[in-house]
């Protein structure tokens, strides 16, 4: 029984082994900081349906919609 | 570091592009043609020759080095940390965009009062863990999906070929050009571009010299799988199959066989959910290693929980329903990608070899 839960521990402890998965210098912590921050922003941004009226897909489409009708020879769509 | 074969690259090649390919591109393509939508479907080909040509020219100049440490190497470390930031960005988007075509696709054909957003995280949970594993892992998932997909794939295609008639393909060739060209812009440029991704794990090959030789394989092997599963399914489905967003699943739900055979559509939103996990694995894989380089982190095991959070995140904010994305892909994807995964590098290639070339000028002077 005994060696029952020290497998199933064994298991937990190399899935959550938190020294594993967290950053050691203050380089990998400011990547984490900036990548969680955006993440936990954009996050509550889509919780309460804050989607700016010049959006991430706007300036996608600004950007890129006119070289692509281009591959597409002139034309923007079906 | 665990390597991985060439067979083992070309599987996770396959998947990376067939993932999501299998679900999106026969209706996209079936939007411009019918008719030729089987020769568009070879526009994968030329997306494969593209990433082949990158591949060449960058493991001839940085045998050993990712995309992103090559930037660092040529632009130094402010400039080449700029590309890194602007392939990070390529990489979010993309994994927002695989993973919002994953919920909306379960979403809407197996589990319709499921919010999207806790399908989405469930998907980036599991790749999240196996990107955690590494590479070589993943290989190996995509190693034992195989045996399965070449097992029940020629069952659901025979099972379909009943159905098929030829007629929404007459006259043979009975379109104009243009409209097989641009029904193949989406497989050449958007699909057939993300072999690049490769080029993020050139130090874990064990022979990155073949990288080059291994996309093209890998391009042709996708092209015909593809070019088969779009002829079979206009043939099946004809002409409706140009509004529907999800032809092939319409096509599996065809089939039936007796009292006791039918329903496959189950089966098939399995194989595409798992065949949609390893390619969200291989992504957040090629992104992990451009984090690392830029944030100068000798390790990568911190890497794979902001990752997966920041793409999950994205992924339920950039696209609020199936017409963003699918617009997305349509009209903005094909050139996005050009830039980044062809131009760019391309850029940084010739910059590389200008710099070789004048080194070896100025050599025999000194």
């Amino acid at each position: 029984m005994t060696s029952v839960w020290a497998v199933i521990w064994a298991i937990l402890g190399a899935l959550v082994d938190v020294r594993r998965w967290v950053p050691k210098s203050w380089r990998e912590w400011l990547g984490w900081f900036a990548m969680t921050a955006v993440a936990i922003g954009v996050a509550v941004a889509a919780d309460l349906h804050l989607w700016p009226r010049v959006g991430a897909l706007h300036l996608f489409d600004l950007a890129f919609s006119g070289p692509t009708a281009w591959l597409y020879g002139g034309h923007a769509g079906p | 570091m665990v390597q991985i074969s060439r067979y083992q690259l070309i599987l996770i090649l396959i998947w990376t592009v067939l993932g999501t390919g299998i679900v999106t591109m026969p209706g996209t393509i079936a939007q411009f043609t019918l008719r030729d939508a089987w020769i568009s479907s070879f526009g994968l080909l030329l997306g494969a020759v593209m990433c082949a040509a990158i591949a060449l020219a960058h493991v001839r100049l940085f045998p050993g080095r990712t995309l992103t440490q090559a930037a660092i190497d040529v632009l130094g470390p402010v400039f080449g940390r700029l590309y890194g930031i602007w392939y990070l960005a390529y990489g979010f988007v993309t994994m927002a965009t695989v993973g919002r075509e994953m919920s909306a696709f379960i979403g809407i054909s197996v589990l319709p009062n499921t919010p999207d957003f806790l399908l989405a995280a469930i998907a980036f949970a599991v790749s999240m863990y196996l990107s955690y594993l590494g590479l070589e892992v993943v290989a190996r998932v995509n190693e034992f999906i195989v045996p399965l997909s070449v097992l029940v794939s020629p069952i659901l295609l025979l099972l379909a070929i009943r159905l098929f008639d030829p007629s929404p393909f007459q006259p043979f060739l009975g379109d104009p050009v243009s409209a097989a060209w641009r029904a193949a812009v989406v497989p050449a440029f958007a699909y057939g571009l993300e072999f690049s991704i490769a080029l993020q794990w050139v130090p874990a090959l064990r022979t990155p010299r073949t990288l080059p030789w291994d996309i093209l394989i890998a391009g042709a092997i996708c092209a015909f799988m593809l070019a088969a599963l779009v002829t079979l399914t206009i043939g099946v489905l004809g002409d409706p199959a140009r509004y529907l967003n999800y032809p092939v699943l319409e096509l599996v739900r065809a089939i039936r066989q007796g009292k006791f055979v039918e329903r496959l559509d189950t089966l098939y939103v399995m194989g595409v959910a798992i065949t949609l996990v390893i390619k969200l694995a291989a992504f957040q894989l090629a992104v992990g290693e451009a984090v690392k380089d830029v944030s100068g982190s000798p390790e990568r095991t911190w890497i794979p929980v902001p990752v997966a959070l920041l793409g999950w995140s994205l992924s339920n904010y950039l696209f609020r329903n199936v017409f963003d994305l699918t617009n997305f892909i349509l009209r903005d994807v094909p050139s996005y990608f050009l830039v980044t995964v062809v131009l760019l590098p391309g850029a940084l290639y010739a910059i590389r070899a200008l710099q070789e070339a004048k080194a070896r000028r100025r050599l025999p002077s000194t």
